[in-house]
């Protein structure tokens, strides 16, 4: 039963997909920014279909799980990033637009006139790309588990999460993932409402509502910082600076900036802005779910928190909402994990590749972005194996990594007289900050409260701007092209 | 030019509510409908976000930003 309703959801909706992505796969501009073509609606999934992955229902219920408060910074995420959004989207969408860039490295490659910036970044992208694609396959793992069995190995869950990964993006683009994107929304919002609605009576509340009683009556102090271990470093500061850096480092994810590319104007990019947040009340429901299963003394396999919503679900629920869940959790992690490989092909082929192979052709670019995926998929699995991090320490390590090219972002828009080679010692500098053993000892002491993140990506910013002050001033070619054509 | 976006520093505002007041809120004991407060504090933190880009929206499009102007 679990497993017909899960096949029937997954398989419909990509055929639906396949069906509607048809005739966009043909060259790397339809392939890859949906031909700058995306209007108000198509954009508006295409950006859900960015923030509602696996992280948001599975992630943030076993944070609410295991630690109550701090999955609040769930609520942070999406409202403060469209806030930076509204502000950096249209420019970005605009250089994309007159520039014809495509990844996010043409953008670096482009804006500071030198192309091994691009290689850089486009280094420092795919990396963040692959450490985010393993929340999916983690995910994707549990999911193949709960529908075939926990007769199945987790390392051959991992292997098989990956391969549907693989089939899905390479059968088609961007626009296949839009129309999965926009299916799995409508699907999770169901899933997560009805859910929510019936939880109350497996658990022995009273109202949905109730359980926040029940919970905190259990657990006193779960719903205030730092949450249900009172000895947690996930206190206010932990919530102040991660938001900080979550919302910071979002659109500077490679696939968040070429999303900005598909928007056909920059109103509807504006447009999207005012409504997206609202979208993210509904994980208002999935804490309370996060509640509940800790209400219902869930323990899912091996403590593993990530898994703490499907083992309340495959406890407590229907076998046939169980397939439903089962089958929106596959989108949830197909759809968001297609694009993050897509996004790591063009930028190997295109920011890589090409800049010592100028001659290729765009046929053997495309060939090249789709052979590389299955490398990346493959470095991600071999991430993902043996380890059992929580899906948002994963998610913020992806942030820090990412936090890294947000100085150069920025400052691109803000500041003129940005030179690459700043840009490029204060990457060294914050990823020296970020991971040389030294500086993560001595924040740990100073400052364990800290999101790391937050803190290299200052280093990083210091330093880019002291290089620029103290180098003698240069021309700005990328803005002057600016200058002319307005 | 620059004047007219003035408007636009009112997106410190989102920042000023879900990020500045957190610890101000955290300790706060009501809890309406048995929702901690902190949580109650996020949730209209959304929507205030929601109504403070629309209220800039309005405002840009007042100043006649257009479809291509970043």
């Amino acid at each position: 039963m679990t497993l017909t309703i899960a096949l029937v959801i997954v398989l419909g909706t990509v055929a639906g997909a396949l069906a509607f992505g048809r005739r966009a796969t043909a060259d790397m501009t339809n392939w890859a920014v949906g031909g700058r073509r995306f209007g108000t609606l198509l954009f508006w999934f295409m950006n859900a279909g960015e923030v509602y992955t696996t992280f948001a229902v599975l992630g943030i219920s076993g944070y609410a799980w295991a630690l109550g408060a701090p999955a609040y910074l769930a609520f942070t995420s999406v409202s403060l990033s469209y806030a930076i959004g509204y502000w950096l989207m249209p420019k970005i969408w605009r250089a994309g637009r007159r520039d014809d860039l495509l990844t996010q490295a043409d953008f670096f490659a482009s804006h500071y006139s030198a192309r091994w910036l691009g290689v850089v970044t486009a280094v420092v992208g795919i990396a963040a790309l692959v450490v985010y694609v393993q929340i999916q396959l983690v995910s994707l793992s549990l999911i193949v588990r709960l529908t075939l069995g926990a007769a199945v190995p987790p390392t051959l869950a991992v292997v098989i999460g990956a391969v549907l990964m693989l089939a899905f993006v390479l059968l088609a683009g961007l626009r296949s993932a839009a129309f999965s994107a926009g299916v799995k929304d409508v699907l999770m919002v169901v899933v997560v409402v009805v859910l929510a609605a019936t939880a109350a009576g497996k658990v022995g509340a009273a109202s949905p509502l109730d359980i926040f009683r029940l919970a905190e009556e259990q657990h006193p102090g779960i719903g205030r910082f730092p949450g249900l271990d009172p000895s947690s470093p996930t206190t206010s500061v932990w919530l102040m600076t991660s938001a900080l850096n979550v919302a910071l480092g979002n659109w500077v994810f490679p696939h968040l900036f070429q999303v900005s590319y598909s928007a056909k104007s920059a109103t509807s990019i504006r447009r999207n802005a005012v409504w997206q947040p609202l979208y993210s009340l509904a994980y208002f429901f999935i804490i309370m779910l996060g509640f509940a299963a800790l209400v219902a003394n869930t323990r899912p396999e091996g403590g593993d928190l990530n898994g703490a919503l499907l083992q309340f679900v495959a406890d407590k629920f229907p076998a046939w909402l169980v397939g439903l869940v089962a089958g929106t959790a596959f989108l949830l992690a197909l759809a968001p994990g297609s694009v993050l490989l897509l996004t790591s092909g063009s930028l190997f082929a295109r920011n890589i590749v090409r800049p010592f192979r100028p001659g290729l052709s765009d046929r053997a670019t495309l060939l090249l972005s789709r052979a590389s995926m299955v490398v990346f998929a493959g470095v991600a699995v071999w991430l993902t194996i043996g380890q059992q991090k929580s899906l948002v320490d994963i998610l913020l390590s992806a942030y820090s990594a990412i936090g890294m090219l947000a100085p150069g972002v920025f400052l691109a828009f803000l500041w003129r007289r940005t030179s690459a080679v700043a840009v490029l010692l204060g990457i060294a500098a914050g990823f020296v900050a970020l991971l040389a053993p030294f500086a993560k000892d001595f924040w740990a002491a100073r400052l364990p409260e800290w999101e790391p993140g937050l803190i290299a990506l200052a280093v990083n910013t210091v330093v880019v701007v002291v290089v620029t002050l103290v180098r003698p001033r240069r021309e700005a070619p990328a803005e002057e092209r600016e200058a002319v054509a307005h | 030019m620059a004047s007219s976006r003035a408007h636009r520093w009112l997106l410190v505002l989102p920042f000023v509510w879900q990020v500045g007041l957190v610890p101000v809120v955290n300790d706060v004991p009501y809890a309406p409908l048995h929702i901690p407060f902190p949580m109650v504090w996020q949730l209209a933190g959304v929507v205030f976000t929601s109504v403070v880009i629309a209220v800039v929206y309005r405002l840009d499009k007042r100043a006649g930003v257009t479809d291509e102007d970043a």
